[in-house]
């Protein structure tokens, strides 16, 4: 084994996990999800060269991902119109882990992506911003429609049950 | 419920989801590496074109392969077809093509045939055991060439030029009278 393609390994494939998260929520399929996840991990081997070591691998790697995911037709999920909630009930929203995931599935495709990467994955809104090549601002109005319509679906879905 | 709240409800939703991550590393792994097979199907597929382009090369011209092809099924397998047998009609194409035949040979057959999309005469002499082609057109050279037992050879003379197609040994002999006409 070359020594760069074992430092390749060592340093990228740690972050595969992370990655086939983010990709099952962006793709809505794991099948689509680890078919994009190969993808991603050859093209930055191809790029490896290009990567400045020491900086942020894992945001590099999701960049690929992102821009990978876009070069290609993939399924996108079926979103249904989120009204814009001005008051939504207070106190805390109960729901199983399938029925969080089922309302991020419903979001946008750009809300689901930055609500993805910021509170599944961690990443901070200017890495965000970086990773998806848009203005900060453009991040932070993304998360906050985002947020504000999991609030919403997750209000209404509990409304459904209590009756 | 605040943004951090919301936040924590996402992520330990999302944590909960089974991911197998290890088929997929290992597929990643494996396809990261040298594919030794790649090279050797690389070499293969070289030596298989040059193969083919050597082939493709030195193979003989249109005319040889025609000419051979058309001999095998007209005179040696006998298909059917209208010949001119005529004996002064034969005489006469004789006289004009003044093709020089080996002892013991007479004209056959005779009819118009098409060789490498040209019509050309197709002349069938025998020794009455053997039988020897002989097509008379112009333009055409190249090496002898063989092909199922029939040997077929390009011959100029000072009025005709053509090739000669039949056993190797009777072609010989047409060839050599030929060439000394």
């Amino acid at each position: 084994m070359s020594q760069t393609r074992e430092e390749f390994e060592r340093t990228a494939l740690p972050h595969l996990r992370s990655l086939l998260r983010f990709a099952r929520r962006i793709t809505g399929s794991a099948a689509q999800a680890e078919d994009l996840v190969q993808e991603t991990y050859l093209l930055a081997w191809r790029g490896f060269n290009g990567y400045t070591p020491g900086s942020n691998i894992r945001a590099w790697l999701f960049r690929i991902l992102i821009n990978a995911n876009r070069g290609v037709a993939r399924r996108r999920f079926a979103t249904i119109p989120i009204p814009t909630a001005e008051s939504l009930p207070g106190g805390k929203l109960r729901a199983e882990p399938f029925e969080v995931l089922d309302a991020l599935d419903r979001l946008p495709e750009e809300q689901r992506t930055v609500l993805s990467l910021c509170a599944i994955e961690g990443f901070t809104g200017p890495e965000v911003s970086e990773i998806l090549g848009v203005p900060l601002g453009t991040v932070m109005s993304r998360l906050s429609r985002a947020r504000q319509a999991m609030r919403h679906l997750l209000a209404s879905r509990m409304e459904k049950v209590s009756k | 419920m605040t943004d951090g709240e919301l936040d924590d409800l996402v992520r330990s939703a999302a944590m909960a989801e089974p991911i197998a991550a290890e088929p997929v590393e290992r597929e990643i792994r494996h396809r990261l590496r040298p594919q030794r097979g790649r090279w050797y199907a690389a070499v293969a597929g070289a030596v298989a074109a040059a193969v083919v382009a050597g082939v493709w090369l030195t193979r003989p011209p249109r005319e040889f392969r025609d000419a051979a092809r058309d001999h095998r099924v007209e005179v040696v397998e006998h298909q059917p077809r209208h010949w001119k047998t005529d004996p002064v009609e034969l005489r006469e194409i004789e006289a004009r093509d003044a093709i020089a035949a080996p002892e013991g040979f007479r004209l056959k057959a005779a009819k118009r045939c098409g060789i490498a999309g040209r019509l050309v005469t197709h002349l069938v002499y025998t020794d009455g055991v053997h039988d020897v082609s002989l097509y008379v057109m112009s333009g055409v050279s190249g090496r002898d060439y063989e092909a199922g037992g029939q040997w077929v050879h390009a011959f100029r003379t000072g009025r005709a030029s053509g090739l000669i197609v039949g056993p190797p040994a009777e072609c010989r002999q047409f060839a050599n009278v030929i060439q000394r006409t």
